[in-house]
């Protein structure tokens, strides 16, 4: 079943445009992950969904349900979420088990709220810690904490803004770990808003990444990484970089393209003109000839077993380029590089007309 | 040489240099002079042997007395009444003002903070105007008693209610700043969870609202134990004594041969005062919650019709109706005429203002409490250096030592002056008291935290390495102190002088006990009138000292600027 579908969503604050045209539509028990740069309008995103925030133009259905549209909205009580917030939002009066139990107040009669409490702090492992306050706990159990209030009441959809932003490195490992098995374990459908790729990637079975107020593209984790649809996207993704082309000829998901003096074929759909040749670093290698490009060492760094090597192409753009290499070899170094895939876009893609940044992330 | 070592380590270790020691002595000296030996002298008198010598005679004596525990009593229960009454207003017009969304909410937190700038001498005699059988207000609605009735303010509950208005603001500032630190997140979290509003309200609001609620109650309560005017315009006629007004009583009746017996009287007030002080210190540890910071909760409800016009008429009930009937009281050319608009004139004021006592009565305040404002500055500025940038045990003393004054009520400060300060002075053999020096010292010891509490929160929270910079340049300590620390201290040390200013202009506590004939100030003249029973000319007075203070504020708001201006009581 269709989970949420977005038709037309926009939004302005004060006259300047946040959201404008979100089209939206997710299958019940997906996990997506809206990705972007600060001020895309990701958070202004979920606080629609969530009925925080009224939409402008436009209408959604969550679970067949129309709740917001012209002259209708349905308020966040009875929207039946759960939702992570950024501070955690913990209630800092009331106790861990306190806060769960609160949650279900409306839902569950007493005994029964008992029982799921416990049940969902067991779920979160954090039965030990049920009568602690909040601010007696740490980051990542507080986090915990707030997990289980929003999915004890069993929602439909779970909303998480940002739910990693204040944990460190290695914490942020094992709750992503943890939103694969909750996710997993309770077949809710799970929107994360994050601003790192490499999140949403962990997680995400879709992933609508967002630009300037609109969603740029949304798919599955390896569509954006194999076929990026904006210059934007493909720099977004998976450390990804972009070099000016010109697409020669265009035939059956192929382009013929040159790329300073040399002429190649890779994978794409864009029609003969300007255009973009979208790049990762294991899409490079060492030519052992001229290759299809010459390029300046800048720097090199030795990460998980090899020479990760920045170069400079020379006549492509300013784009710096990184691959992996055997060896050190030493800045200032001329060499060539193969270039043995690589996605085209059109040079009509790029960037969409950008809205002004809006102070709501 | 050990013993010099250690002396010498109390004004501060070895990196303290020489002209700061010197400094620090000086402010020691100061400090002993107008604080620690006029408090001293009262805990000795206190504890002084009974007139056979018995073992703290005048403390058993006074303390078996009858009129004591009466007025002991009166304090307790009118100050708890009081509180009850400071932290409902207080309390109920902060979650209106702060939850529900209305037009004019900054006009209303203007009003409800009036009771805290009008002095309460002006506050007492604006309710016994707007309550007595000449009210020009109830009279015309035929609400206002008889004449031969008495005026209801004049007793236990009269005290109490004005009592409890003139403390609202003490709470409503408290839980208004609560309610500014509640996070959206908390109850947007809770809405998402479909708790109904009502229970938001109740379990999740209302809860972060509770430590402040009880910390404003509890320093309204200090003051309410605190207060001279109201149980003077009130009880004193009414016959409910209060410890502070029976202080005032005592040694107005008696003189100075009773100075045991009041010192014993103070120090029960210290007492109280103090013990509710300090539980306030332990309910704020105990029971803080500490609050993640966020986007800031804004009202989105809008008010219903009938929220707003309730709201409004409290506010009109405490804030505007009793300066209006002290205003059109002040309009009425004699005494027992009721106010008509055809009889309305100046007469009064033409009157007070060509009464010497009065006149002189506004220079005396005007410059006692100028010069109170200076002399704090000037020593605020270099205490809280030392305190902050060069701290030692003599200094940490000091800082405390400064803070008492401000802590205990008012009449014991006055008291402990004329304790220390009645006998004639060793070399110069002359007694201050009967000279305007003594009022000048008693404002210098009440009022120095006003300024200093701001500038040692700004000394703290600004940057240590902007005086190692000019060390390091080699500039010295009294051009560093004028050049570098005064200014980066600016707006909070002009803010803490302002409130010095309008404080000491408005207050009646310290010189009811210490005044003398030529050395009358407003709060003195404003009692005195409405004691001779000229209640015209006393809300004449009242009137123009509220117009000087009104004017005093406009005046330093114009002058601070935005930045300094901000940091005024009254924008709280």
């Amino acid at each position: 079943m269709t989970q949420i579908r977005a038709l037309g969503l926009g939004k302005s604050f004060g006259g300047n445009p946040v959201l404008s045209g979100i089209d939206l539509t997710l299958p019940g028990g997906a996990f997506l992950a809206l990705l972007g740069p600060s001020g895309c309008g990701k958070t202004t995103l979920l606080r629609l969904i969530a009925g925080f925030e009224l939409a402008d133009t436009g209408t959604l259905h969550l679970g067949g349900r129309a709740v917001a549209g012209p002259g209708l909205h349905v308020p966040p009580e009875q929207r039946g979420l759960g939702m992570v917030f950024q501070s955690y939002a913990l209630w800092p009066n009331m106790t861990v088990a306190g806060n769960v139990e609160f949650a279900l107040q409306t839902r569950l009669p007493a005994s029964a709220r008992r029982a799921r409490t416990a049940e969902m702090l067991q779920a979160v492992g954090l039965a030990h810690l049920a009568d602690r306050r909040p601010h007696e706990l740490s980051g990542g159990q507080r986090q915990r904490v707030a997990l289980a209030r929003a999915l004890a009441p069993s929602p439909q959809l779970l909303l998480l803004d940002e739910p990693l932003a204040n944990l460190d490195a290695h914490l942020r490992h094992r709750m992503l770990a943890e939103f694969r098995r909750l996710h997993a374990a309770t077949g809710t459908t799970f929107i994360l808003v994050t601003h790192d790729q490499d999140e949403a990637m962990a997680v995400a079975s879709h992933i609508a990444v967002m630009d300037g107020g609109r969603i740029a593209q949304m798919g599955s984790p390896e569509t954006l990484y194999r076929r990026p649809a904006t210059p934007m996207v493909a720099r977004f993704i998976g450390h990804g970089a972009t070099l000016p082309v010109e697409v020669l000829a265009h035939q059956s998901d192929r382009c013929r393209i040159r790329l300073g003096h040399a002429q190649l074929e890779l994978p794409g759909s864009a029609a003969p003109g300007p255009g973009w040749l979208c790049l990762h670093r294991e899409d490079l290698r060492l030519a052992h000839g001229a290759g299809h490009l010459r390029a300046e060492i800048l720097s090199r760094s030795f990460q998980n077993g090899a020479w990760l090597t920045h170069v400079l192409p020379r006549d492509a753009g300013l784009d710096v380029l990184s691959l992996c290499l055997p060896e050190p070899l030493a800045p200032g170094a001329e060499i060539g590089i193969d270039i043995a895939q690589g996605w085209i876009i059109g040079g009509n893609a790029a960037a969409p007309a950008r809205l002004p940044e809006a102070a709501h992330a | 040489m050990a013993a010099e070592l250690r002396i010498g380590r109390i004004l501060g270790d070895r990196r303290t240099g020489g002209g700061e020691r010197m400094l620090a002595l000086v402010l020691c000296l100061y400090v002993a002079v107008v604080t620690i030996w006029p408090l001293g002298q009262l805990l000795l008198t206190a504890f002084r042997p009974g007139p056979e010598g018995e073992l703290l005679g005048t403390l058993r004596d006074t303390l078996a007395a009858r009129a004591t525990g009466r007025a002991f009593w009166n304090t307790l229960s009118l100050s708890l009444i009081s509180v009850a009454i400071s932290t409902g207003l207080g309390v109920a017009l902060a979650l209106a003002v702060g939850l529900l969304k209305m037009p004019l909410r900054a006009t209303l937190s203007f009003l409800i903070l009036m009771p805290l700038v009008i002095p309460s001498q002006t506050l007492a005699l604006s309710w016994i105007e707007l309550m007595g059988a000449q009210s020009p207000i109830l009279r015309p609605l035929g609400l206002a008693p008889s004449p031969g009735a008495g005026n209801p303010m004049y007793s236990r509950a009269g005290i109490a209610l004005v009592m409890g208005i003139e403390h609202m603001p003490l709470v409503f500032i408290a839980v208004r700043a609560a309610l500014r630190g509640l996070p959206a997140d908390l109850v947007e979290a809770a809405r998402i969870a479909a708790i109904p509003p009502r229970r938001i309200l109740a379990r999740v609001i209302l809860p972060l609202t509770y430590p402040s609620a009880l910390a404003g109650a509890l320093l309204a309560f200090t003051a309410a134990v605190g207060n001279f005017g109201i149980p003077a315009l009130l009880g004193i006629p009414g016959r409910v004594p209060m410890l502070t007004t029976l202080i005032y009583q005592r040694l107005n009746g008696f003189g100075p041969s009773v100075a045991g017996q009041v010192a014993v009287l103070a120090l029960i007030l210290t007492l109280m005062a103090v013990a509710a002080l300090l539980l306030r210190s332990a309910a704020m540890r105990r029971l803080r919650v500490p609050v993640e910071t966020g986007r800031p909760f804004h009202p989105t409800r809008p008010a219903p019709l009938w929220a707003q016009g309730l709201i409004w008429a409290v506010v009109l009930m405490i804030a505007i109706l009793p300066l209006a009937a002290l205003v059109m009281t002040s309009f009425v050319p004699a005494i027992g005429v009721p106010f008509s608009l055809d009889i309305a004139s100046f007469e009064q004021y033409r009157r007070v203002l060509a009464n010497a006592a009065v006149v002189r009565g506004f220079q005396n305040s005007l410059v006692l409490s100028a010069l109170a404002a200076a002399i704090c500055l000037i020593v605020a500025l270099p205490l809280a250096y030392l305190a902050t940038r060069r701290p030692s045990p003599a200094m940490a003393a000091l800082d405390l030592a400064a803070e008492a004054p401000w802590v205990v009520p008012g009449t014991v400060v006055a008291l402990a002056m004329i304790l220390a300060f009645l006998p004639p002075l060793p070399l110069i053999g002359m007694s201050l008291y009967g000279t305007g020096a003594i009022i000048l010292i008693a404002y210098l010891a009440r009022f120095l935290p006003l300024v200093l509490r701001p500038v040692a929160a700004a000394a703290a929270a600004g940057d240590p390495a902007q005086d190692e910079a000019a060390r390091i340049a080699g500039i010295g300590l009294f051009r560093r102190l004028a050049r570098i620390f005064a200014p980066s201290v600016a707006p909070a040390a002009l803010a803490g002088a302002v409130l010095i200013l309008m404080t000491a202009m408005n207050e009646l506590t310290l010189s009811a006990l210490l005044w003398s004939s030529g050395r009358e100030t407003i709060g003195v003249m404003v009692f005195s009138l409405q004691y001779e029973g000229n209640s015209t000319a006393a809300a004449a007075v009242s009137v123009l000292s509220t117009l000087l203070l009104i004017g005093l504020c406009a005046l330093a708001e114009a002058l601070l600027g935005r930045r300094a201006a901000a940091a005024l009581p009254w924008r709280a």
